[in-house]
This record gives structure tokens, sequence and C-alpha cells, in this order.
């Protein structure tokens, strides 16, 4: 895809995922819809509006691709992907963090906040893309998916993940799948919705932040004993790991 | 009776579900889950139909032939469209 930017930054932004490869489309933020992002959040830096205003444009298109946007943390294990999608605030990074760091050296990171997903038939594919949150997770990776798993606060302190069917997925998903501006768009990304949730496992996850919250999404999300774990990353090392080099 | 512009149907994991685009997605956030019933309601309005219109295609639908089988349909048309008249789903004309 092409960007039009008016700030540089836009383009450094980006700088790990220019290609020399012809655009399918294009996307720039109307001076329109910056000032709109500026009344949102007027005390954000025009450059760092741009920045959200492209997302907003390129997912805005991806439905017409078979693709669609959505705000979660996906990582890979073994080559397979796991999405953990959240409001904002539940400690979806946390929790990916906490699965690197105990899970170990099988563990990869696809994006920490705003990974893409490609849906060919029961075949759905997660992609990286720039926009991965504050701690800088990502590292160019894609996974074909395996699971997605919805994290929500343990009111009791006891951590328990149980399967969840796609009708009550709808309201724990929806809100954090990206919607389009254009009602085309939209339509088409509640088609690509339901073909995602109702070709992977779902699953609901209470927990708190601890190792037993890992211990439990691990073994029910890929069906393996938490024994059976490799080698463990030291939490320094893993900014190192899922960061791209020179960040 | 209309409803506002900018309001998407899909079919989602079997039940139906309806989010707003556009400038009406400024004023409405989250979703409405609607069953085969409420669609048809829904449809019925957004294609021009007269609430007597919708009650016959509901009828058809559910095999309703007495007169009080329609006034219980009727009913649920009613208090259906009184709902999203009072979410702010509608436009009087």
């Amino acid at each position: 895809m092409e960007i039009q930017s008016r700030y540089n930054y836009c383009r450094w932004f980006c700088r790990d995922y220019l290609t020399d490869k012809p655009p399918i489309f294009s996307v720039y933020v109307e001076d329109e819809r910056l000032a709109e992002l500026k009344e949102y959040s007027p005390e954000m830096r025009d450059e760092f509006l741009e920045r959200d205003g492209v997302y907003s444009a390129i997912a805005s298109k991806l439905p017409y691709y078979n693709r669609v946007a959505l705000h979660g943390a996906c990582i890979s294990y073994k080559g397979k992907g796991y999405l953990f999608t959240a409001a904002s605030g539940t400690s979806k990074s946390t929790h990916i963090g906490m699965w690197k760091q105990y899970i170990g050296e099988n563990v990869g990171i696809v994006n920490g906040d705003k990974p893409i997903f490609h849906i060919e038939g029961r075949k759905i594919t997660a992609y990286d893309t720039p926009w991965c949150g504050k701690e800088g997770w990502n590292r160019k990776q894609h996974a074909e998916m395996a699971a997605i798993c919805f994290i929500r606060r343990s009111e009791d302190g006891i951590n328990r993940i149980r399967k969840v069917d796609p009708e009550e997925s709808v309201s724990l998903m929806l809100r954090q799948m990206f919607h389009p501006y254009e009602a085309e768009a939209t339509g088409l990304m509640l088609e690509l919705f339901d073909q995602m949730i109702e070709t992977l496992p779902l699953y609901l996850l209470e927990c708190d932040i601890s190792e037993d919250a890992v211990h439990c999404s691990f073994e029910a999300l890929t069906g393996e004993t938490y024994e059976s774990r490799g080698i463990l990353t030291s939490p320094e090392e893993i900014n190192r790991l899922w960061r791209m080099p020179g960040k | 009776m209309k409803i506002k512009e900018g309001f998407v149907i899909r079919k989602v994991a079997g039940k139906y579900v309806v989010v707003a685009t556009g400038q009406t997605s400024r004023e409405f956030h989250g979703m409405v889950k609607l069953n085969e019933t409420g669609k048809i309601i829904w449809e019925g309005i957004s294609d021009g139909k007269t609430v007597e219109e919708i009650v016959d295609t509901l009828a058809e639908k559910f095999g309703a032939q007495s007169e009080d089988d329609r006034v219980v349909i009727m009913d649920d048309v009613q208090a259906m469209i009184q709902e999203m008249s009072d979410a702010g789903f509608l436009i009087e004309e």
C-alpha cells in the first residue's frame, strides 16, 4: 500500500515495512479528518494524529481485501497464532509478556496491539503492523491462527478458562474489531468477523497477573502440558527479542 | 417512519447484528442484536413497509392465520418499533 503523509514521522514510523512492490491501494489523511482527530486528542502532536489517522484509513480499506484489523495482542507458539483480546487496560501485553517469560523459546511475537488478519476460507493468518502499542513489540512475523482468547480480570483471584461459543464471543469481541467509517466496508468486516469466530476456537480467560494465569491459558489453548515448556526467557530479554533491532 | 441512515445489518454467529457507520456512528456506539423476527421488522421498516405489511410478512412466516395470532404479532411489532424509537434509531416523517 502507499501512504501519502504530510509529516516525515509517518515514514520513519513505518521504516521497517518499506517495500518496492507496487501499491494495491493508497491512503491519505485529509485535513478535515486530522482536525477531527485533534478534537478528540487536543494534547497530541499532529505527527502522531496523522499516524493514527493513517492506521484508520488502512484499516477501513482492509475488508475489501478479505482482511480485518483489530485491537489485541497476538503471539505465536510453535508457529501457530494465538490472539489475546480485551478492553484497553486489561493486561493483554502483560499476559503475552509472561507467556514469553514462562513458556520461553517457542513463543514469538506477531504484534502487541494492532495485528491484521487475512481470512481465506478456513485459513486465517495474523500479520504484524507498525502499530504495536507502547511496548513496541513487533518483528514482522506472521502466523496461521490457532485460537482467540478473551481476557477479563478475575473477580475472585482464581484463574480459570473456558470455551465460548461464537454467539457469546460477539459481545466480547465486536467492539475490539476496527469499524470502518463506510457502510459497505463495515458490512464486509462483519462478514469476515463472522467467519473468524465460526472458524477459530474461542476462549474466555479470567485471570490475574501471575504465572498461574499463564499455566491456565497455555494448557487450554495449546493442548500441551505446562511441563512441556522450553527454555525460559528472562523478563529483561523480552524487549530485546520482541522489538525491532535498533528500537 | 424511516431508519436513520448508516446502520448496517449482518448475520453474525447465527444472530443479526446491527452497527452504526458514518456520521451515525458518532451517536451510536455499541451494537444491537436481533433474532429472526427482529430482523424482519428492522428490514421491513428499512424497506419502507407499513406496520400492516410487516405483520403480514411475519404472519406468513409463522403460519399465523387467526385474528388472535395477528394481534400478538402486531403487539410485538409495535413494541419493537417503540424500542427503536426510544433508542433514537427512527426518523418520524
